[in-house]
């Protein structure tokens, strides 16, 4: 029941507001749309808490403590990102950026990018996994280039490229999956069922597992932004409307690492070596260091942070490439708090573009004088991405670094040191932004910053103290992915 | 939890940083004196045991847990809480205050952990509390500084986060106990210590980044950092051999270069790094004795370093000047400030009757109760070298020498009665030692009031003052700045980078020179066909492209669930 609603809702807002169009409360119906697939979520997440993982609709979804963690994180930074997106996009078409059939189909393309989210997140098929994934990427492309700027075209193009094509070694690596699955289970839909394949992972051809996980590793890595496949993230964070960085970010991101983990799971099952694992740390660890790197060369505070989100990418794929089960805890909480924050950044972010009319860091200036909100949202927001305790991220870092440290001394050099040149880098021009001289004028409609502290309010929690369901919930899906 | 109320002293300052924002008036004032004095209240309401404990991603930690030597440095800090929120209750930056809180209570929160990831957590809140005070100076230099500043702290943070992640991953609990130098994670830890203390040759920061801060930040400033290392070096290193050199090579480090600057401040500063210098020196020696001497003399050190850079900030805030060079026969026009200055220059000189006489005395004493006579020696050095930079040379130059022609008057009130309260105390802990003493951690065998400890002290600061008065002539300052190990970072790094790019460029001209023609050709048979409208360059619509692939899935999805 709550998973027709999850799924109907969504889909049901993206079309009716494609037809409804631009009309005085679309923002508004497009908050109370993702606000009821929030619900639809709790009450889904409660009850797998209660009565453990379930089938439905014959055995096409499935449901454990691991997706569900990720549905609920969905719902949740969609419905914040629907409420900061409201006053954000009347900015925007109060300067004259955007038309009213532009926000026509930015409202309807939010809602059908959670229900492919979702979609694929919930589904127990491999194969409509990928098609999901590839309905995300549309969506996002669309959405990308709403403004129609020579930028942003080219951005969405570069996009839709390099993820076509990793999507393309995706589906290469479906069709491996189930070449080696047809063997053992038979032929028609159900040998692409993940619960199938979980079951007699362990007579699957190991040769052609191996083969088949490095496509979808490659595949989906492109998505989760795993360098040297990254190339689309930076632009498409950069030149998007500012809540899809967001939700980009915040959750595509985690959607795509979440296919690639499930794969793992199978291809463990399989070879019963550390492949798999190993595949996953290499590009990982590559990820953070080219990420951190990169980073101290930006100009653009929405690409800055763009490349933030390939250097933590890399740090959760680098722990789910650990496995065991306080490095997966450990990825789990990552993925959790870096969503939080990145999103609660972004929605600063955006509207301190929007009021100096730029995103070039060098013209943001003194923030914390012409909005404290928006200066301190941000300042906070920072501190807490680039892991300052008491914040959550700060909390996973540590366990990932202790983890490191035990099982592979030699990779947390890297890992400090990029920590260390992402810290400088960021930390050094968000002070520029905050603080300093500024002439910037006050907005129309004023920001929704009630979404960053929220944000960043679950993230200090998160540092501090971890609900006990909530770890518990951590740990079974850790388990799980073992 | 046992007692009452047991709140962290600590999170009372931070709290109350969150609350001071949005206060104004009247009542930010009074709230500013009653943070520290309910933190103060809470604090020795506690009992000497582990208050609070719990357990954070599976390591018990105890983020509240208190015995002597914490409470003594927590009194210490809550107190310089409350004189420093006083001084400043005049500053117009509305952040300084709560950010200088925040900082006091991310410093207490040092002192009262228990364990290694809670020292952690509140030392890198320290770090930004203090970014935060230099920034609200709200200067050009001041932002510099404090980005040179975050950076040497984000690296001792490293550094720190290192040592205590190789300790834990080695098996150790997180309980912060004594450590032995016998491990690399535990030598990490004493790095990043070591650090935060302004050690050489990490210390440049200290007298880079605390005199670019406003008159008011930089009390807040001398106070918290390096006592909070110095106070985890006691709880962690105590009797470690090589803090010895490390600390006398830091006090030595200090008045060289104190006596060579020419910022009232900068003198200051250095003098801070020449004081920690003792207390490191003393923790070195590790005998019961030394380590209460060590913790008396930071006690002490607090206050008089805090009266100092008050009056130092009362001229600055009149005059806007802080060069020896410009400044000088005050006492014409500023008797207070004046007063306070000198009673803080006795107290650092460790002048009988002053606070810093019954403290520093017994490190000294300790190092010739262990026979160590070098360092013996080489302590009393250095003391005469206090007397000479900070106990001589800051007031005079300042306050009386040639007339520099200025007449501002004293401060406003509320900066008066702090460096009056600071006074008060650095002259009755001199008289009255005896509360101090029965703070420390050990117990105290130790009168300071000997014949000849008073009479080989009085001839040490007669002889260094002779010296001084002889040697005025060369004392006389210029007005320059004194770089020292920032001189690699500041001055030869860019310069090497500006070198290695002009080469760079110049390779890069000969390079394109000679392949010019050949790329101009190679790039000319690339773009062609692919000029405007050409077919690899026309823009196509990705709106259609993805419209239709988007169509196709959707067909998949139907024919796929309707089947």
């Amino acid at each position: 029941m709550e998973l027709i609603i999850l799924l109907g809702v969504p889909l049901a807002a993206g079309l009716l507001l494609a037809l409804y169009g631009h009309k005085e409360r679309a923002a508004e119906l497009n908050a109370v749309m993702s606000f009821l697939t929030f619900v639809a979520a709790a009450f889904l997440t409660a009850r797998v808490i209660r009565d453990g993982p379930m089938m439905v609709w014959e055995e096409n979804f499935f449901i454990d403590s691991f997706n569900v963690f990720l549905v609920a994180l969905t719902a949740f930074v969609g419905f914040t990102t629907s409420l900061f997106s409201r006053p954000y996009m009347r900015n925007e078409h109060h300067a004259g950026k955007l038309n009213p059939a532009r926000l026509r189909l930015y409202h309807s393309m939010f809602q059908l990018f959670m229900f492919t989210m979702l979609l694929a997140l919930l589904t127990n098929n491999m194969g409509i996994l990928w098609v999901a994934m590839e309905a995300a990427t549309l969506t996002t492309v669309l959405l990308v280039s709403l403004y129609r700027t020579p930028a942003s075209l080219e951005a969405a193009w570069k996009y839709f490229i390099l993820c076509g094509v990793g999507i393309a070694q995706a589906l290469f690596g479906t069709i491996l999956l189930y070449f080696a699955a047809e063997r053992v289970i038979g032929g028609g839909g159900t040998s692409l069922l993940w619960t199938h394949l979980n079951d007699v992972k362990g007579q699957l051809e190991p040769t052609v597992l191996s083969l088949a996980f490095v496509f979808l590793l490659v595949g989906y890595g492109t998505k989760v932004g795993l360098a040297p496949l990254h190339n689309w993230l930076p632009d498409a964070h950069a030149e998007g409307p500012t809540p899809v960085s967001a939700v980009l970010s915040g959750l595509l991101l985690n959607v795509a690492l979440y296919a690639v983990v499930r794969a793992k799971v199978l291809v463990d099952g399989a070879l019963q070596t550390h492949f798999a694992g190993n595949l996953m740390m290499g590009f990982g660890l590559f990820s953070v260091v080219v990420g951190a790197f990169f980073l101290s060369r930006q100009k653009d505070v929405k690409r800055l942070f763009g490349y933030s989100s390939i250097e933590h990418m890399g740090i959760v794929t680098f722990a789910f490439g650990m496995g065991g089960p306080i490095a997966n805890f450990a990825a789990l909480l990552h993925m959790t708090v870096h969503s939080l924050t990145k999103s609660a950044i972004f929605f600063t972010v955006g509207h301190a573009a929007q009021k100096t009319g730029t995103q070039l860091i060098a013209n943001i200036r003194g923030l914390a004088d012409t909005n404290p909100a928006i200066g301190w949202g941000l300042m906070l927001g920072s501190l807490a991405i680039l892991g300052m305790p008491p914040f959550g991220v700060f909390a996973s870092e540590f366990l990932i670094l202790t983890t490191a440290m035990h099982e592979h001394p030699w990779a947390t050099p890297f890992l400090l040191v990029s920590l260390g040149v992402a810290f400088a880098a960021v930390f050094s021009r968000v002070q520029e932004m905050v603080f300093g001289e500024t002439t910037a004028k006050r907005l129309p409609h004023s920001p929704a910053l009630i979404p960053v502290f929220i944000h960043l309010g679950l993230v200090l929690m998160l540092g501090l103290y971890i609900p006990p369901y909530l770890a518990d919930w951590y740990r079974q899906a850790a388990a799980l992915i073992g | 939890m046992s007692s009452g109320i047991a709140f962290h002293p600590g999170l009372v300052l931070i709290l109350g940083a969150l609350a001071l924002p949005f206060l104004r008036g009247i009542a930010r004032n009074v709230a500013v004196m009653l943070f520290p004095l309910a933190a103060m209240l809470l604090l020795w309401q506690l009992p000497e045991s582990v208050v609070w404990q719990c357990q954070w991603l599976g390591y018990a930690i105890q983020p509240l847990a208190v015995d002597r030597l914490s409470r003594l440095f927590a009194t210490i800090f809550i107190l310089m809480a409350f004189g420093g929120g006083v001084y400043a209750l005049g500053q117009p930056s509305r952040m300084e205050l709560p950010a200088a809180f925040a900082y006091a209570g991310s410093a207490i929160g040092v002192t009262l952990a228990g364990d290694l990831i809670t020292v952690f957590v509140f030392w890198e809140m320290m770090a930004v509390g203090s970014t935060l005070v230099i920034w609200s100076a709200g200067t050009k230099p001041a932002y510099a500084a404090s980005l040179r500043y975050v950076m040497i702290h984000l690296l001792g943070g490293m550094i720190l986060f290192a040592g205590i992640a190789g300790h834990l991953a080695g098996g150790g609990d997180a309980a912060f106990g004594r450590m032995a130098t016998d491990s690399v994670s535990h030598w990490l830890i004493l790095i990043g210590f070591l650090i935060n203390a302004g050690a050489p040759p990490l210390s440049a920061w200290l007298p880079d980044a605390y005199p670019e801060a406003s008159w008011s930040g930089t009390v807040f400033l001398s106070a918290f950092t390096t006592k909070a290392a110095v106070y985890v070096l006691l709880r962690g290193f105590p009797g470690t051999e090589v803090l010895i050199w490390v600390g006398l090579f830091m006090a030595f480090y200090g008045i060289v270069y104190a006596l060579l600057e020419n910022d009232v401040r900068r003198i200051l500063a250095y003098s801070i790094v020449n004081q920690v210098g003792f207390m490191v020196a003393g923790i070195g020696i590790g005998t019961e004795m030394a380590l209460n001497g060590a913790a008396a003399h930071a006690f002490a050190h607090i206050i008089y370093k805090a009266l100092l850079l008050m009056s130092a900030g009362a001229v600055l805030h009149a005059t806007g000047r802080r060069k020896c060079s410009e400044l000088g026969g005050l006492f014409h026009s500023m008797p207070l400030t004046t007063i306070c200055g000198s009673i803080g220059a006795l107290a650092i000189s460790a002048f009988p009757l002053t606070s810093g006489f019954v403290s520093k005395s017994m490190i000294t004493q300790a190092a010739s109760v262990g026979h160590m006579l070098t360092v013996w020696l080489l302590l009393g050095a250095a003391s005469a070298g206090v007397f000479l930079h900070a106990g001589i040379k800051f007031p005079w130059f300042v306050f009386f020498q040639k007339d520099s022609g200025l007449r501002p008057a004293d401060p406003p009130s509320s900066m008066r009665w702090a460096m009056i309260l600071f006074s008060f105390l650095c002259i009755a802990l001199g008289v009255w030692p005896e509360p101090l003493y029965r703070m420390l951690p050990y117990p105290v065998q130790y009168e300071a009031y000997t014949a000849a400890h008073v009479l080989s002290q009085i001839q040490l600061l007669l002889f260094s003052g002779l010296a001084l008065f002889i040697m005025l002539r060369w004392l006389q300052r210029t007005p320059t700045i004194t770089l020292d190990v920032d001189w690699l970072w500041r001055v030869l790094l860019p310069a090497l980078a500006r070198r290695i790019g002009a080469a760079l460029a110049v390779l890069q001209k000969h390079l394109v020179g000679m392949g010019g023609g050949v790329a101009k050709s190679v790039t000319a048979s690339v773009t062609c066909g692919r000029a405007q409208q050409g077919m690899l360059v026309r823009t196509w619509s990705t709106r259609g492209m993805a419209m239709w692939v988007m169509v196709m899935l959707a067909a998949y999805l139907v024919i796929y669930y309707a089947r």
